[in-house]
C-alpha cells in the first residue's frame, strides 16, 4: 500500500517534468497503482512523453538565407514600421542596407508583379468572354425576336406608321449594340497589348542574377523567367479568345 | 568560409556589423533553422512561419549593435523570434481563419504512428493559450530551462513551470479526447 498522497504524487511528477524525466523514469508507479485519478493521469503523461519525442524527431527545415539577403539588399523596411512590441527594441537601429556586391534579385517581388499583371489580364479576359457570351446566346434570339416583330409588322395593313418606327429602332438598336461590342473588343484587344508591354517590361528591368542570390536554391524561389514562363500560356489564350471574339462579332445588320 | 562557419557568435556579429555580406550570410544560416523551427511549432502553419521567420531574421540583422556582446546571443534571438510569433498570433486571432479545418485534415493524411502523434501534438499546441505554447516550446524545441524561459518572457520561474504542467495536461488531454492510447501500458513495479 503506498503511503505518498495524490499532492504528492502531482509534485513528485511536476518536479520528474521539469528535471526532463519521463514519466517512466520515476517511481510514481506504486502511488498510481492504488489510486485510479493518478493512474489515469500517469497514463496521460505517459502517452504524452511518446508524442513529445514523435513532435521534436519532426522538426521542419527552411532555407531563408537567399530571401532574407535579398530582402535586406533592397531595403525592405515593411517589418520595422509597424508597431508590435519590439518597435523600443528597434527604434535607432542601423540598417544594413549598403551590403558589397551587385544587388541580388528580388524573386518574391517579380513574382508578386507577374501576379498582379495575371490578375489583371485575367480580369479583362473575364469581361471579354461575358460579353462574347452574351453576343453568342443573344443575338440569334434578338434577330428571331425582330424578325417576328417584323413579320407581324407586315401582317397588319392598318398600321403602316408604327411599323415603321418599330424598324427604325431595331435598326438602331443592332447598329449600336453591334458598335460597342466591336469598341469593347478593340479596347480589350488594346489592353491585353499594353499587359503584354508591361510584362516585357519589367522583364527587361529585372537585375541580372548574382552567385550570392542562387535563388534556384530555395525551394519557394524559383528562376527569375519562371513566371513569365506561367504567363505564356495565359497570353496564348487570350489570343484565341479575342480571335473568337473577332470570329463570332454580328456584321452590321442588313436594312430591313 | 570555413573560418565563418566555426566563428563564435560574437565575432560574426561584429562581421555583419561591419557590412561583410558573407558574415550576414553566416549568420541567417545559423541560426535561420532555429528561428523557423520556433516559428512552425507557435503558429503550426508553414507559409506563416516562413514569413515570420524571415522578419524576425531581419530584424535581428537590424537591431544587432543592440545586443549586449557579454551575453549569450541564442537568448536574445529567441527572445524576439518569441516575440514576434506572439505579436503575429494576436493579430491572426483577429482575422477569421479556418486554420483549425486545414490543420485537422493535415493530420489525418498521415500514415505511420509516430507521424501522426507529432501532428496530433502540433495540431494540440494551436488550441494552447499562448503562455503555455511559448513555454512549451521553448522547453522541449529549444531545451530551455524554466529559469531560462522566464528570463525570457519576464515570469517568475514558478509561473512558467505552472504553465508548463498545464501545457502538459491539456495537450494529454487532447491526445486522450482524440482517441489516441499509448503503446505500452501501465505495469506495476
Amino acid at each position: 500500500m503506498s503511503t505518498m498522497s495524490c499532492a504528492e504524487f502531482e509534485r513528485l511528477l511536476e518536479a520528474a517534468i521539469e528535471g526532463r524525466s519521463t514519466v517512466d523514469e520515476v517511481s510514481l508507479d506504486r502511488h498510481a497503482a492504488d489510486c485510479p485519478a493518478c493512474r489515469a493521469l500517469c497514463e496521460q503523461q505517459r502517452l504524452l512523453d511518446q508524442a513529445i519525442v514523435a513532435w521534436q524527431a519532426s522538426a521542419p527545415e527552411a532555407e531563408l538565407a537567399d530571401a532574407v539577403l535579398a530582402r535586406l539588399a533592397f531595403g525592405d523596411a515593411d517589418d520595422v514600421t509597424d508597431s508590435d512590441g519590439l518597435s523600443i527594441e528597434l527604434e535607432g537601429s542601423r540598417s544594413i542596407t549598403s551590403l558589397p556586391g551587385p544587388a541580388p534579385v528580388v524573386p518574391t517581388r517579380s513574382r508578386a508583379t507577374a501576379r498582379r499583371i495575371a490578375s489583371g489580364i485575367a480580369a479583362v479576359a473575364a469581361v471579354v468572354l461575358l460579353v462574347a457570351g452574351w453576343q453568342w446566346f443573344r443575338s440569334p434570339q434578338d434577330t428571331e425576336s425582330t424578325q417576328l416583330v417584323v413579320t407581324s409588322v407586315e401582317h397588319a395593313p392598318d398600321v403602316p406608321a408604327e411599323a415603321d418606327d418599330n424598324d427604325a429602332e431595331v435598326e438602331t438598336l443592332l447598329r449600336s449594340a453591334s458598335s460597342a461590342y466591336r469598341v469593347l473588343a478593340l479596347d480589350a484587344a488594346s489592353a491585353v497589348a499594353d499587359a503584354s508591354k508591361l510584362v516585357a517590361a519589367t522583364n527587361r528591368l529585372a537585375p541580372p542574377e548574382t552567385p550570392a542570390a542562387a535563388v534556384g536554391n530555395h525551394p519557394d524561389v524559383p528562376p527569375d523567367d519562371a513566371w513569365e514562363r506561367d504567363l505564356k500560356p495565359i497570353g496564348r489564350q487570350f489570343g484565341e479568345a479575342l480571335d473568337f471574339l473577332f470570329d463570332v462579332a454580328p456584321e452590321p445588320p442588313p436594312s430591313i | 568560409m570555413d573560418s565563418l562557419a566555426t566563428a563564435d557568435d560574437a565575432a560574426l556579429v561584429r562581421r555583419c556589423l561591419a557590412g561583410d555580406e558573407a558574415g550576414v550570410r553566416a549568420l541567417v544560416e545559423r541560426f535561420q533553422g532555429m528561428v523557423f523551427g520556433i516559428c512552425f511549432r507557435m503558429l503550426g502553419q508553414r507559409e506563416d512561419a516562413e514569413d515570420v521567420a524571415q522578419e524576425v531574421l531581419l530584424r535581428i540583422l537590424r537591431s544587432l549593435h543592440r545586443w549586449d556582446p557579454s551575453r549569450p546571443l541564442k537568448p536574445w534571438l529567441l527572445t524576439i523570434t518569441a516575440n514576434r510569433c506572439r505579436t503575429f498570433l494576436e493579430k491572426r486571432s483577429r482575422q477569421p481563419l479556418c486554420g483549425d479545418f486545414v490543420a485537422q485534415l493535415a493530420v489525418e493524411e498521415h500514415g505511420n504512428r509516430s507521424q501522426d502523434l507529432a501532428a496530433e501534438l502540433q495540431l494540440a499546441l494551436q488550441k494552447l493559450r499562448d503562455e503555455y505554447r511559448t513555454c512549451f516550446v521553448l522547453f522541449y524545441q529549444e531545451q530551455l530551462s524554466c529559469s531560462e524561459i522566464g528570463d525570457m518572457i519576464r515570469c517568475p520561474r514558478g509561473t512558467v513551470k505552472t504553465w508548463l504542467h498545464r501545457a502538459r495536461r491539456e495537450l494529454a488531454e487532447h491526445l486522450q479526447r482524440r482517441g489516441i492510447v499509448p503503446d505500452v501500458h501501465y505495469e506495476l513495479r
